[in-house]
Parts: structure tokens; sequence; C-alpha cells
């Protein structure tokens, strides 16, 4: 099997076109067998020019990934140490001085896990990094082609 | 405290660098504008605007230095790297896989005999140019083989917001998109100006991205560029927009001086009158 990537640093310059163009040439010309993977995951776009409808996806499997830092508030002591320096590279926890507990930017965390890792109560229970939905992958087989990759917006790693 | 405002649009191509060139040329008639190049990955408004940069600062990030003197061989920094940046084999000392690491800091804190220091690699850089004596250009740029852009645009945050005061206008374009690097060029700001084209995928990325300010409780308006393209979906992107209560702030025909001047970096060249209703509707805002 031969792998081509289609790539370009600019947008809007055709990557897509021109990659279904070569695929349906192949496909429908050439009669090859293809795997079609859209990786543009935040913008899929090939299920558009295929004209691929909801009912032509065969599969569809969600993808878990990125763990998000919740908090258990009931055990938080307000230790403040998750919030110390050198806990999060990720400016993604701030201090509720009226709650007096840690907030968190789910959009900002990276799920490292550090601040879990320093919370004393019971890093394991209290600051959990609770599993996150990030993505989610579809796959679809028309004129023989493959077809991969879709994402839900809104969510913040995609490189899973 | 200046008026904040990302030009964003989901799909690649449709005018974002474009429109916020013309954006800031226009308001600096007026006000101090800083014009941020939030896409880090092809930073494009220098060229656009025909900029020097001159080298602001180097985005670095903390990354872990073992001092194996101290180091019991216990694996632990490896038990908690979620990015698998640390390999351990039973008995040997710690491999770091530097391309993998995200910079935080859990095998740090976890590493039982302090054994892991900190170092720094670079990641990207950031530029300062002046365009006029009233629009100034910030722009980020990753260091190729890096993998992840976020970081950088939130160091380019950090830089506009100490400068702030100095403006009337932040103008931040974003690259295409809905991925971190857009949430961070996002966040904070007063509202989008999602730039968009009549074509499917540019209806389709579009409704990608309103629902990203959507959950990011920006308020978005809607740029539809190259308007005049094609009309059965110049429809369909306004009843998008409506469908997220956007408005739409201008259509702009596509018109060959536009994409003559924009071909040849003389944005000058565009006719005022095509972009004056974009800037008196932000004017207002």
């Amino acid at each position: 099997m031969k792998t081509i990537t289609v790539s370009s640093g600019k947008g809007g310059v055709g990557k897509s076109s021109i990659t279904a163009i070569i695929a349906l040439y192949l496909a429908k010309k050439q009669n090859k067998q293809i795997v079609y993977a859209d990786c543009d995951v935040d913008a899929p776009n090939a299920h558009i020019l295929l004209n691929l409808k909801e009912k032509d996806f065969y599969e569809r499997e969600e993808i878990f990934a990125s763990e998000k830092a919740t908090l258990i508030a009931e055990k938080c002591i307000h230790c403040r140490k998750c919030v110390s320096a050198d806990i999060c590279n990720f400016n993604a926890i701030s201090w509720n001085k009226e709650k007096n507990i840690p907030e968190f930017n789910k959009y900002l965390c990276e799920g490292c896990g550090s601040c879990s890792l320093i919370c004393p109560v019971n890093p394991r229970n209290r600051l959990c990094n609770s599993g996150h939905r990030t993505d989610s992958c579809s796959i679809a087989r028309p004129f023989k082609i493959d077809y991969s990759c879709q994402i839900f917006s809104g969510k913040n790693r995609h490189n899973h | 405290m200046p008026k904040t405002i990302a030009v964003t649009g989901g799909k690649g191509g449709t005018g974002k660098s474009t429109i916020s060139a013309l954006l800031a040329i226009g308001l600096s008639k007026e006000y101090r504008v800083l014009l941020v190049d939030a896409d880090a990955d092809c930073p494009n408004l220098h060229i656009i605007l025909k900029a020097k940069r001159k080298l602001l600062s180097e985005v670095k990030q903390t990354i872990p230095k073992w001092d194996f003197s101290k180091c019991i061989k216990c694996g632990k920094c490896s038990q908690v790297c979620k990015e698998n940046a640390i390999i351990f084999v039973k008995g040997k000392y710690p491999i770091f896989v530097k391309e993998q690491c995200i910079g935080c800091n859990a095998c740090r804190i976890v590493c039982p005999t302090k054994a892991i220091g900190k170092a720094e690699q670079k990641i990207g850089s950031l530029y300062f140019s002046e365009i006029s004596s009233n629009l100034h250009l910030i722009s980020s740029e990753m260091l190729i083989t890096y993998e992840e852009t976020g970081p950088i645009v939130n160091a380019l945050k950090k830089e506009v917001s100490k400068l702030e005061d100095k403006y009337d206008f932040i103008i931040i374009d974003t690259a295409a998109g809905t991925h971190c690097n857009v949430i961070s060029a996002l966040l904070g700001v007063d509202f989008a100006l999602a730039v968009t084209e009549p074509t499917p995928l540019g209806a389709h990325d579009l409704s990608l991205i309103l629902s990203l300010t959507k959950k990011l409780n920006i308020p978005a308006f809607v740029l539809l560029n190259k308007a005049n393209m094609a009309k059965s979906k110049a429809e369909e992107i306004r009843s998008i927009a409506a469908q997220f209560s956007a408005e739409i702030v201008s259509e702009i025909p596509y018109d060959k001086k536009i994409f003559e001047a924009y071909s040849s970096a003389n944005l000058e060249k565009i006719p005022e009158s095509l972009y004056k209703p974009l800037i008196d509707f932000i004017k207002k805002k």
C-alpha cells in the first residue's frame, strides 16, 4: 500500500479538493481500494466533498482522551497547593476567593495530573482526572473509499 | 481598557488575515491599534502588511532535567507522565523523549529524591513590528517540529496583556480550525468575528466555530466574504448565522481588485468602500 499525505501550511489552497479528486479518480477510474483519512479533525470537510450523508457512516467510534481535572469539593481542605507556583504550567487553575476553592478551566487544562499529584488529602481521589470526551471518530465506505475522522468542536486535544 | 476582537472562522483561506489587516488599517486612522497574529503555525500578517519583524522574545517551555546521582531508578516519573515522554526500564535510568513533553510538572512533583530539576527548550518566537505610529503588529511563530501551538499563543496573549493599556483596539487573527490554539486565542476577547465564504465547506466550518464561541460564551458576528460567489450557499450561511443568533455584520463581494491587492501584498489598493461597513460596525460595538 502507498501512503500519500496532502498537506500545506496555508489554509484554503485546495488540500481537501485535491485529495478528493485524487481519491475519486483512483477509486472510480483505476478501480483501486483506497483508505481516505480526513485528518483535519478541527474542521473536517471530506465528507461534504464526497457528498456523504449520515446513513453512509457504517461505524462510529467515540474517542476518549485528554483527561480534565475536576474538584471533589467536599474533600478540599483549602490548602491552595494546587494553585502554588510550579504546579499547573497551563494557567488552568485559579482560586475562587468567595468559595475558597480552586477552579479549573477545562479549556486550558492539559490533563497532566500535576494538581492531583500535589493534593495532600488523597491525590488519587480528590482532584481526580475524570475521563473526558474530546474527539469522536466516524468511518464510512462510499465508492470503495474508507473515510475517517470527525470531531466535536470545542475540545482541545486532537493528536490522540 | 481596549476592545479586543478575535477574527476567526473555522475554514482556512476565507480571508481572516486580510480582513484582520483591513480592519486594523481602517481603525488605525482614528485609534491606536494592536494587531495580533495568533496563527503561530503559519503567521502571514507581516507579509500582507510588508512589515519587518523585530524579535521580541523567545517562547520557552520548561522541561525536566535529571540528576542521575540522586535518581534511585524507581520509575515513578515514567508512571505519571501522560504524554509517554519518559521511558523506564527496570534497573536503568529513565530515558526522556523531549519531543513528547508538554512541559507539565508531574514528574518533578512525584520524584521522591528530588532528582528532577528544570531545563528549558525553545518552542517559538514572538515578533513586534511598527506598521505606522498608530498600528503595531505582534506575531507569533512556532518552531518547526514542535507539536503544539497552544502554549505559544498563550505566551503571545500574556505579552499582549502587558501592552494593552497603550491601545484602543486589539485585533487577534486566529488560525483556522477549532483546536486549542484557536481556543487560547479566543479566551477573554470581547467578541469574535467569524469570516466565512459561501461554499459547503465554509458553511460546515462556520457552524463548528460558532458552536465553539457559543460554548466559550463569546459573542460572535459573521462576515460573509466573497459573498457573490454562490447565491444559494450565501443563503445557507445566513441561516446558520441566524441559528446561532450571530448577526452578519457585512458582506464583502468577491472583487478582482481585492484579489490583485492581496496577491501583490498591496492592501492599500483595496477600495475602502468595500470594508467600511465593517469598520463602522466595529467602532460602534
